[in-house]
Formats: C-alpha cells, structure tokens, sequence
C-alpha cells in the first residue's frame, strides 16, 4: 500500500516537469517556442498595433495600391513597411490580422476537434462490437479521401465563411484524433490498473475518462501541434482557392492568392511577405511539435 | 480516319522541322472551346476558332458591315433582302459554294442538338432563306428587322455536302471540317489545341501563314510566362496586372485596342424587402431603395473611376459613362464623364432618406471578367465613403449566374460584351423589360424597367434609315443614363501581345485568330 502511493506520488509530481526539462534541452525548440510566443502575442493584440484596420473599407484607399515597401501614407503620413496590396491595405496590419484568423481557424478547430476524436476513439475502445466497427470504418473513410478534395466538397455544399472553413477542418481532422485514442485505449484498458478500478467497482465512465484518458494524452498532444500547423496551412490553402474568407477580410492564404497576379509584374511583396509570415508560423509549430513527440514517446527514451 | 492519318502526318512533319519554322504561328488564346462545329455554341472560343475555317454573308468592322460571302445586298421591301453571293469561292475540298449551302447553314443553325448557347436569337426575325439562283439568295423576315446584317454575320456558314447530317461530333473529328475560310483544318485536341493549315485555293488572297498551332492557356499568367519563353508567338486577353512588363520587354510588342465589353452595375430594381440590402442595425429595409433614382444615383457619383483604372486595371480600360464605348453605333457623345462627387453622393442619400446610409452585399463573379473582383472591392470602398456598408461576395460564376438570373441579388455585376458593335445589342438583352417570349432582357439582370427604352428598341429595329435610327439609339442612352438604370464603370482594352516582328490587329470585337497578325519587319 505505502509502495503504491509512493510510485503514484512520483509519477504525479515528475512527469510534467520531466517534459518540460527535456523540451527546454532542446535550443531549436526553445526558439519555435519562444517564436510562436511571439506570433501569438503579435495575433491577439493586433488590433491595438495595427496602423490601419485592413477589414474596413473606410480605411482603405485604392490610391495607394500596390505601394513598394517603405512607401509612405499620403492622406497620414504612416509607412507602409512592407508596401501595400491591390487594394490599397497596409501589408503588416494585413499580415497580423492574417495571423489572427488563421491562428484562430487552426488552433480552434485543431481543439474541437481533438476533444470529439478522442471521446469517439475512447468510446469506440470501450465499448467495442458493432459500434467500434462503425465508427473506424468512417475513420476509414474519412482517411482515405483527399483532404483538399474532401474540403472542396464540404464547403461547396455549406458556403464560404471562417465558421464554415473550421467546420470543414474539424469534419476532417476528428478522425485522426479518433483514431490515435482508440488505439491507445484498447492497449491501456488490458492494463491492470483499469482491472483494479473494475475490481473497486468503479463505473465505465469514470474508468474511461478519469484513468484510460490521462494515459493517452501523449500521443494525442503530439497529434494536436501537428495537426494545428496542417489545420493553418489547410486553412490558407482553401483560402488560396477562394473558398475560405470573405475576400475584403483576406486571411494570408487570401493575401497570398491575390498576390499571386503581380507575381511577373514584380511586385513580389504582395504575396511574398504573407508567404514568409505564414512560413515561420508553421515551422515554429512543427519545431514544437516534433520536439514534444521526442520526449512525450516513451519508446524514444534514451 | 483519313483526317486522322492527315493529321498524323502533320504532327509528324511538325516534329521533324524541329522547333517550328517561321512560317508556322502559335497562338496561346484564353476562351475555352467547346466544339469545333460552328454552329453550336456562341462562345468566344469557339467563334475564334471558327474564324479560321468558316465565314458569314457579311463581315463586321466595329459598327460597318463589309462584304464577306455576299459581294452586295439589297433591301427589295422591308422585309425582303437579297443578297448577291460571290462566284469565285470554292470549300476547301473543291466543291463550288452556292446559294443552296447558304439555305442549309441557316436551317441547321436553328438547331443544333446539344446547344447550350445557340445562335437562335440571331435567326429570331428570319422567316425564310431561299436561293434565287446558284448565286443569289433571298431572305424574308418575320417583322421589319433593320439589324439583320449584324445578325447574318453571326451565322458561319458550313457545307449541305460535308454538313448534312453531321453532328458536332464529326466537325470535331474533322469528317464535317470542310470551310471556305483561309485556313483549313488538321487537328483537335479538346481542351488543348487546333492545328490548322494553309488553304492554298482560298479566294481572298494567299493566306500569310503555313501552319497556325491554336493553344488554349486558360490561366492569364501562364500565357504571359509562355510568351516570355517563346513557347508562343502570340497570345490574347493579356492580364492587366502583366502589360506594363511585357511593354518593357524588349523582345515582345504590346497591341491594345478599344474594346466593346464593359463592366457595369445592374442594381436590382425588384420591390419589396431584399436580403442583401439592410438597415443599418442590419435589418432588411421594407422597401428597396435601389428603386429610388437618387439612391442609385448618388452610388453612380461616389465611385471614383479614373482611380480604378489606374489603380486597379493599370491603365488598360477607358471610364466608361454608357454601356457603349465612343465612336461606336448609338454612342452618345451627348452624356458625358460622370463625376466623383461623393459630397453630392451624399446629399442625394440624404434626400432619399437614408442620412446614414445603408448595409449591402453586392455578388461578383470570380472566374469570368477579367479583373471584376478587384474593381468591386474598390468600388466597394467608394460606397463604404458615402455610409453604404458593402460586403462583397465573390462566387463561381455557376453559382453566381444562377442566382443572378432570377433577380436574387442586390447588385449584380455584368461585362457586357457589346458584341454587334451598336447599341441596340445591349439594348435587346440588358436594358429592355425581361420578356422571354419576345427574346428581350435575357441578361437584365435587375429586372430594369423603362416604357422609354423599350419604345426605343422597338422603333430602332422598324426604323431603316440609318440617321433616324442612330438618333433613336442615342436617344435611349440619354434615357437610361438619366435613369441610372445601370452603373457602368469602364470599357475593357482588348489586349494582345506578340513576339517583336509580328503586328495584330484586331478583326471582330475580342476574338483571336491567325488573320490578324501579319509579320512587320
């Protein structure tokens, strides 16, 4: 009994720091960290640092379209560091709103989505028989499908629109999440520490949620940064194809799809610098993302 | 399979000259095809490609008929034309050509099955076609049509001997390939390219090249690259955003030329409360006040023209102040420039009712006219200056014509292409009351509505004398000008661009073809 409680104690207290340990031994990490730290600063206070508010159309001038970076405003003499799109918007308040809905899209659908593929996953894992066969055969499905092709269908049938586009990932991303849980669980629910909890008479659902649960957490943390960094670029990819957002509220997929045109013209910044923003992003993403599947994969321990 | 063993042969010389041979003219064009039969569609596409193989009773240039097949006419009564064919034109497999291919074009063009876009408004008023002699041709119509000329020169005409029973499938093949135009057909590739050749009999002189190679490149960009790395001599409907480039290109010339296709603003004139048009706590407004000539006027004024064309379409469109550019039939030199007045814009909103303004969406197609997105965005702008909120929603243009179609929208954008070069075209499909059984309004999309301009089209079909019957088209200019029963924004270029040594110039409206460029030292 007092070995028992012993291991529960350490196991409660270490792991978590352990994680943290080993993540911050890793420089590339710490820096894609401290960079998404800073997107993420730079997306929520946005519009208090914005020189000009790119979503509305009052204060845009059309006169100022296709400015080179370091141009200055005419009517109020601000620079446009990074020059200015087709219609005359500020590319860095551009960018920065950008960042907002993509991190918005990404970060949102990435965590409604894990929270409705996990439960899934895990009740597919317990309960098993005709259920678990349904709903890994939509798994299935769903996986099989090209995304973009998937994605196309699904907001041709709903409609443009932000919500309809985290929708759409969320349709899409549930089944990853799903997958991943139930595998996990089917391995932890042999574990006798789940046959302890039975033995305690303890009820299916408490067993599920407050001791399978927490055990596959791992795998599905490693899941969400992926799978937030593909939510992000799937977002900019369906924006590119203008089926994302409004077009006078460009996301960076947007801004880089109406770049695209003055590409032999030479006016490379309009698409270039979202480019490069939503670039950083993702790789930041995926620095800490890989860097949480090294130390949160037991099988990698040294 | 003889047109395919031809057309084998030819690839085959083609690769065997290596590259090409100056001889040979490839042409990167922007309008898809959708069939090589002449007669099924009116698309742009496939006009351009007929161009090369077939021809018409008359040829236009901007608003003047010249002789085509017919080397004359004459008007015998108001309803009888006589037409006096050339002798001299043989089909391009020796046959001569006579006045009874002439009665079989016009019957077939009637009715093509699998037509989506057919050429029946242009054979609306005739009643018959008949042959008078080997070469003369006689045809009688329904009602007085002073426009028939314009209307005749739609209609390509193909061959009784090759065409009787041929379906689109065998022009595409080739079997029904057999014109009387300059060049004459080697091979189709759906979706990729029309090869064709010489016709050394060809009656109108020897045609300048030995070999045209008909590319389609649907994406703006990609044409441009393509020039640039001479994969193509020339190339068509060049992207503003490219022109200034390509001008300093030392190895490329750029041609524009005035257009007859204009971007214009259908406001919708249907009563009662729209879902696009709301109050400014976002509640639909009982009444439309896109109804009220102050409110669309005041939207007319607010627009800053010149601003969008040299910001948006980089100085490749005129301000355009009616729906036809100037110089053309039933242009009216009368209604001038309209002003960027947004103080006046202003004041007119107030008078009508709405000091603050009101909330719209306005629908735009993202895939059909060049450059319409961007140039709403920035009218967009324009209106948000004088209190109109503008959300523009930009759709494919199967969705968006759809909706379009049935009075649906709130604003709706159009590119008219003033494709007959006089007024009265527009007049018929976007400007008179929407009346399917008389062939009017087809593409009047607000459901605009004005006894005056109706009257007008009326009295200019009946009216044969050309003064009386310009006067009666500028007159309805006036009518709907004052009426701002459409907001047009500007005429487009028509813009080609070609490796240095070659010339375009243009031949009917925006269609491509190798008869318009010639090599120039």
């Amino acid at each position: 009994m007092n070995a028992v409680s012993k291991t529960v104690r350490l196991q409660a207290q270490s792991p978590w720091r352990r994680v943290a340990v080993e993540f911050m031994s890793s420089p590339t990490a710490v820096i894609g960290l401290l960079v998404l730290l800073i997107i993420v600063l730079i997306a929520v206070l946005a519009p208090w640092i914005v020189v000009q508010n790119p979503y509305d159309l009052m204060q845009l001038n059309v006169l100022d379209a296709r400015l080179a970076p370091g141009s200055a405003n005419m009517d109020t003499g601000y620079t446009y560091w990074l020059g200015t799109d087709g219609q005359g918007r500020d590319l860095v308040s551009a960018i920065m709103y950008g960042l907002r809905i993509s991190l918005w899209v990404g970060i949102g659908s990435a965590l409604i989505a894990a929270v409705i593929g996990t439960l899934l996953g895990l009740v597919s894992a317990y309960v098993g028989g005709w259920l678990d066969a349904l709903l890994m055969r939509l798994v299935d499905l769903l996986l099989s499908f090209p995304v973009i092709l998937m994605a196309l269908m699904i907001l041709a049938w709903l409609g443009k629109g932000v919500g309809n586009v985290m929708l759409t990932l969320i349709l899409l991303e549930w089944a990853y999440y799903a997958r991943t849980a139930r595998g996990q669980a089917l391995t932890e629910s042999r574990r006798e520490y789940v046959d302890a909890a039975r033995g305690q008479g303890i009820g299916p659902w408490r067993i599920v949620v407050g001791h399978i649960l927490p055990n596959c957490l791992p795998p599905l943390i490693v899941i969400g940064a992926l799978q937030i960094a593909r939510a992000i670029t799937l977002e900019a990819t369906l924006s590119f194809l203008g089926l994302g957002v409004p077009v006078t509220e460009p996301s960076l997929g947007l801004l880089i799809a109406n770049g695209f045109q003055y590409m032999l013209s030479n006016e490379y910044w309009i698409s270039l610098f979202p480019g490069l923003a939503l670039l950083i992003t993702i790789v930041a993403i995926n620095l800490v993302g890989d860097r949480l599947r090294d130390v949160l994969n037991p099988r990698l321990q040294r | 399979m003889q047109p395919r063993v031809r057309s084998l042969i030819a690839s085959a010389l083609i690769l065997a000259a290596g590259s090409v041979s100056a001889q040979t003219l490839r042409i990167g064009y922007a309008d898809p095809v959708s069939s090589l039969d002449p007669q099924l569609n009116n698309y742009a596409g496939d006009r351009s490609v007929a161009l090369h193989a077939f021809e018409s009773l008359v040829n236009r240039h901007d608003d003047k008929t010249l002789p085509g097949l017919a080397k004359s006419w004459k008007v015998l009564d108001d309803t009888t034309w006589q037409f006096d064919l050339r002798d001299d034109v043989k089909w391009q497999d020796g046959t001569p050509l006579t006045a009874d291919d002439f009665v079989f074009s016009f019957e077939r063009a009637r009715n093509v099955p699998g037509s989506v876009a057919s050429y029946a408004g242009a054979t609306r008023t005739v009643e018959s076609v008949k042959a008078k002699d080997d070469h003369t041709l006689i045809i009688k119509t329904g009602t007085p049509n002073a426009n028939l000329l314009p209307d005749v020169d739609s209609i390509y005409i193909v061959s009784r001997h090759a065409g009787a029973g041929a379906s689109s499938a065998d022009y595409n093949s080739g079997k029904a390939m057999v014109g009387t135009g300059p060049y004459r057909f080697v091979s189709y590739v759906p979706g990729d390219r029309t090869i064709f050749e010489r016709n050394d009999s060809y009656w109108g002189g020897k045609p300048t090249w030995d070999q045209v190679d008909f590319r389609f490149i649907a994406n703006a960009a990609n044409r441009t690259a393509a020039l640039l790395a001479g994969d193509v001599d020339v190339i068509d409907k060049v992207s503003p955003t490219d022109v200034e480039r390509l001008r300093k290109t030392p190895a490329v010339n750029v041609f524009a030329y005035q257009g007859l296709r204009a971007l214009i603003i259908q406001p919708s004139f249907r009563e009662g409360p729209n879902e696009f048009i709301r109050d400014n706590a976002g509640k639909p407004l009982v009444d439309n006040p896109l109804r009220d000539v102050r409110v669309r006027k005041a939207l007319s004024l607010a627009i800053n023209r010149q601003a969008i064309d040299e910001r948006i379409m980089q100085g490749t469109v005129t301000e355009a102040n009616q729906w036809m550019p100037a110089n053309t039939f039933g242009y009216n030199p009368e209604v001038k420039n309209i002003p960027y007045d947004p103080k006046q814009a202003k004041e007119l909103l107030a008078q009508a009712g709405f000091p603050d303004g009101f909330q719209l969406t306005a629908h735009v197609p993202g895939d059909r006219y060049p450059q319409a997105p961007e140039a709403m965005q920035a009218v967009a702008q324009f209106w948000s200056r004088i209190g109109v909120k503008v959300q523009l929603e930009v759709l494919p243009w199967a969705v968006y014509a759809g909706k379009a179609n049935k009075n649906e929208l709130a604003i709706s954008v159009i590119a008219w292409g003033n494709g007959t070069g006089e007024a009265a075209y527009a007049l018929t499909n976007i400007l008179t009351t929407v009346d399917s059984n008389k062939g009017q309004g087809a593409s009047n999309w607000g459901h605009y509505s004005n006894p005056l301009a109706d009257k007008a089209l009326i009295d200019a079909t009946s009216e044969f004398d050309e003064a009386k019957r310009r006067k009666i088209l500028e007159d309805s200019v006036k009518v709907v000008s004052d009426d701002v029963g459409i907001i047009p924004l500007f005429h487009y270029q028509n813009i080609w661009a070609a490796r240095k040594g070659l010339k375009v110039e243009p031949l009917v409206s925006d269609r491509t073809a190798a008869t318009m460029v010639t090599e120039q030292p």
